[in-house]
């Protein structure tokens, strides 16, 4: 493979991880784009590369999250159960649906939430007075405080958890861009938690996938490679600015790249891309 | 549970993405491809490795809410992995 194009791919990579590990989308939004506008990449073997990237940030920026006690690792595995058999289920339905309709209502739930982050105040339930399984605490690198804090809503989050997996599954974004709000506006996550959380739930969703075309050898091996190592590199450096960034502000930034994704994939449905 | 998930993840995260560095840099030699599809297995796998180690952990620590809820995440993966490889 030529060497500027591994420098290139590089590049992309830690340009798309910077801004998933930041904020827990995982970079696949970038990267599907990405491969097949400029590289000229077949869909599926973009998304077979986009898996591989997704990967090496989540896991990058997890690894880092967790240790911190940042991600909300219980908070991870309990939604992604209902992630996971979203996912599936949008597998099973994907040759009924019409990718454009899809992606319509998709763009329209991505502006919903943008909208209301921008609106609403975060409303999280700091020092809850009673203790239950679902109070959970974090240390915030920024001002270095121990914030405890309770997620209430779970049923009705797991529900539209599996919604975010129908969604990803038939439009092959990830699904960090609706866990995010979900857990943030609806089950009163702090914002940075949320972010982190979604970062190492993304890792287990693409996981799945990944093996898969991995195991039928339909992944382009130097482009996977080259991609990898980019986002390896993005990743550490999204996770480092994310404690420097205040959480009122990565509410606002996550709002804009929400609008930006949205106004990316009505492009998609409409053929522009 | 945090620390050890984490140096799972780090382990996996490390060798995985050292052994794709150094095939891309041997990409021209017979070795290199060998050495990319390892190094990509090691990355790929790493998600699962941290499930496993923090389903082990909550066994260890006899958390059983949260290690049931371990048990239907692995349960699923499994299935969905098999459901895959199956139909292709």
């Amino acid at each position: 493979m030529d060497p500027m194009l591994i420098l290139a791919l590089v590049a992309i990579g830690i340009g798309a991880s910077v801004l998933g590990a930041l904020f827990g989308i995982g970079g696949g939004i970038v990267f599907v784009p990405v491969l097949t506008i400029l590289f000229g990449l077949s869909a599926s073997e973009a998304a077979a590369v986009s898996l591989v990237g997704i990967i090496a940030t989540s896991t990058g920026a997890a690894s880092y999250f967790i240790k911190s006690g940042v991600a909300n690792v219980r908070l991870g595995l309990l939604l992604e159960i209902t992630t996971s058999i979203g996912a599936m289920i949008g597998a099973v339905i994907a040759v009924y649906i019409a990718d454009w309709a899809l992606l319509i209502v998709f763009g329209c739930v991505l502006i919903y939430g943008a909208v209301s982050m921008i609106l609403k105040k975060e409303r999280v339930i700091e020092d809850p007075k009673e203790l239950n399984d679902m109070c959970f605490s974090y240390t915030d690198g920024k001002d270095l405080r121990t914030k405890r804090y309770e997620v209430v809503n779970v049923n009705s989050g797991l529900a539209v958890c599996t919604g975010a997996g129908v969604l990803s599954s038939l439009t092959g974004v990830g699904g960090g861009t609706i866990k995010v709000p979900l857990m943030n506006l609806h089950m009163r996550v702090p914002i940075k938690v949320a972010s982190a959380t979604s970062s190492y739930m993304i890792g287990i969703t693409a996981f799945s996938g990944a093996i898969v075309f991995f195991i039928h050898g339909s992944l382009l091996l130097d482009y996977a490679a080259a991609i990898a190592v980019g986002a390896f590199i993005g990743s550490t450096i999204g996770t480092r600015l994310s404690r420097m960034v205040d959480a009122g502000p990565m509410r606002r930034y996550f709002s804009i790249l929400l609008l930006a994704i949205s106004f990316v994939i009505f492009l998609k449905a409409g053929g522009v891309l | 549970m945090n620390e050890a998930t984490s140096f799972a993840l780090r382990c996996c995260i490390f060798a995985g993405i050292a052994l794709v560095a150094t095939g891309l840099i041997l990409s021209g030699s017979s070795y290199g491809e060998g050495v990319m599809w390892t190094g990509l297995l090691i990355l790929i796998l790493s998600p699962f490795a941290g499930v496993l180690v923090t389903y082990s952990h909550l066994i260890a620590e006899k958390d059983w809410k949260w290690a049931k809820v371990a048990t239907i995440l692995v349960a699923i993966i499994l299935i969905f992995l098999a459901v895959s490889l199956l139909r292709n």
